[in-house]
């Protein structure tokens, strides 16, 4: 019954200070919240090493135990080589053995739009079975040298760790992945309903 | 219920902006305050249970074509419908929902869709034609308990208080930015930690998805429709990240004109549902043409009387079904919908929008309501 049902509030509607509206801002975009500005991404790209081990990891960036991330499983196996992450559509591509000069870079499929952007995905696969594959952190990609400095600072290397190039290959860091259908949809310039 | 003139607030523009509603005038005129509804409070009562009844099918529906692996009519993938019954096996919660409804306070509401993915004309509902109950009819009633619903339920949604979650959106839409930042709002109002950025700015790092300072996203609300990310090129790590999206992927199901047709034949012939089939013969008489993944009245097709309505738009290449037409109940040339919000598990509240054709698009006006 209604008289049992909250339908008016007891109290007047508190907003709080987020407010929105949206600046077009290239392919990106901005959002502009409460007088602040939310830019939708970095002009500068960012990477991350990939690791065959947490060790190796570790190793070069200078083993914190929270500086390196491990992926969820990953396919994996005997020979070397470029294979695929299968059944999601995603066609990701590592070089085993590359150093982390030879910068790897593999283009997400899809069945539909696509923003043109590329990354590399967590899958390390080459032959069968699963195998774990390690992230170190995120560093502007030019600037790996300056990274490593960073996470260096303050440790010794007499603890046994030094700088180094142990990584199997590097993933950008990438943006814009999302966000293509909105901007092919030029009739509705809402996404929602 | 009844339309009645009313008349505008001298600073009802003012109003709006203070609250955060700044796309008032979108397209000439939105937010429509000339006009208001009126209903009674049994006829409100009636939509609150309707609405609830309609959310409590919508969910079986979706169990059956689960539990029956019926999901390829719904146009997905075979790698999105994993997801899709991964998402409903495991309970993935939703925050909320809008049924569109045909009703002139005769006979019985029927439902026409659910926008059950990326529903808005949110905060106009819950605050701003609030501002106006309080301005205008201070006296009288409104159904709408948005506002609080939507914070009561939000730690449900996360289950964690405190929690950061990311909130995106198109970066081109000054109507979902303010609903979005309306609902971050009810975030942090429910104590949670909200980072707003554009849906084009979530970044991939090649094991996560990330926000603006390269922080892991572990909770993402997205205003941007789920068949959209799909295709999109970080579509495919979507399928595999450990992210929780609201609303979850298994609203797909019901955000897909399809729901109409497995609605109709699960029940057939209930009273708050039309006729509807794959088929144009399942459908015989005035009916309606929709596609799959159509918004905002986009590519209907109207069938009435010997006429036929087109609403203009981008969809139609994910197949079509039909329905049998409810004409909405049209005051001087005003064809009224009613959108009837389900928060969680809970009716919460109304909004009218008014169209000048029998196709609700995207110049519908919002236009509010009160009860007696």
């Amino acid at each position: 019954m209604a008289n049992q049902r909250k339908r008016r509030r007891s109290s007047k509607i508190e907003r709080g200070s987020i407010r929105g509206t949206v600046l077009a801002a290239g392919a990106v975009g901005a959002l502009v919240i409460g007088g602040g500005l939310w830019l939708g991404g970095s002009e500068e790209p960012w990477s991350r090493d990939q690791y065959a081990s947490k060790e190796d990891c570790q190793a070069d960036w200078g083993g914190d135990s929270a500086t390196c991330e491990q992926t969820g499983g990953v396919p994996s196996g005997g020979g070397s080589g470029a294979t695929s992450g299968a059944t999601s559509g995603v066609s990701p591509e590592i070089t085993s053995g590359v150093t982390s000069e030879d910068s790897t870079s593999s283009s997400l499929t899809s069945s539909g739009n696509s923003a043109g952007h590329s990354s590399t995905t967590s899958n390390f696969s080459s032959g069968g079975g699963i195998r774990p594959l390690w992230f170190g952190p995120s560093y502007p990609m030019h600037d790996r040298d300056g990274a490593l400095r960073q996470a260096w600072l303050g440790r010794s290397p007499s603890a046994g760790f030094a700088p180094g190039n142990r990584s199997i290959g590097r993933t950008a860091v990438s943006r814009g992945g999302f966000g293509s259908s909105s901007q092919s949809s030029s009739s509705h310039s809402s996404s929602s309903s | 219920m009844r339309r009645e003139p009313s008349s505008e607030r001298p600073d009802w523009r003012e109003r709006c902006e203070s609250l955060g509603f700044g796309f008032h005038s979108m397209g000439g005129v939105y937010w429509d305050e000339r006009a208001c509804w009126r209903f009674s409070e049994h006829e409100i009562d009636h939509l609150e249970a309707v609405t609830e009844e309609l959310h409590g099918m919508c969910l079986s529906v979706a169990a059956d074509c689960v539990t029956r692996g019926d999901l390829e009519r719904f146009g997905l993938s075979i790698a999105w419908m994993e997801r899709v019954e991964r998402s409903w096996r495991t309970h993935e919660p939703s925050l909320f929902g809008r049924f569109d409804l045909s009703w002139s306070g005769d006979g019985e509401p029927k439902l026409l869709e659910y926008n059950a993915d990326t529903p808005t004309s949110l905060i106009e509902a819950s605050v701003v034609q609030w501002d106006w109950l309080e301005s205008v009819h201070p006296q009288a009633d409104q159904f709408n308990s948005l506002h609080e619903k939507l914070i009561e339920h939000w730690p449900k949604v996360v289950g964690l208080r405190g929690a950061d979650v990311h909130f995106a959106c198109a970066g081109t839409s000054e109507e979902d930015a303010e609903t979005l930042a309306y609902l971050a709002d009810t975030a942090e109002q429910a104590g949670l930690r909200p980072h707003l950025l554009t849906i084009e700015g979530v970044g991939w790092n090649g094991s996560a998805f990330i926000g603006l300072n390269n922080e892991p996203i572990e909770r993402l609300f997205k205003l941007y429709p789920w068949e959209w990310l799909a295709v999109e090129a970080f579509g495919a790590p979507l399928l595999r990240s450990p992210v929780q999206v609201i609303e979850p992927a298994w609203k797909m199901l019901l955000a897909n004109k399809m729901l109409m047709v497995a609605l109709w034949e699960r029940f057939p012939g209930h009273k708050n549902l039309l006729a509807a089939g794959t088929m144009p013969h399942q459908v015989p008489g005035d009916r309606v043409r929709k596609p799959l993944l159509s918004r905002e009245g986009a590519n209907v097709s109207m069938y009435l009387g010997g006429q036929v309505f087109n609403a203009p738009g981008p969809y139609g290449a994910e197949g079509f079904i039909y329905q049998a037409a409810a004409p909405l109940p049209c005051v001087a040339g005003n064809h009224a919908v009613i959108g009837s919000w389900i928060v969680g598990d809970l009716a919460a509240g109304i909004g009218m929008r008014e169209d000048d054709t029998p196709i609700t698009t995207d110049a519908a006006r919002f236009v509010p309501h009160y009860f007696v």
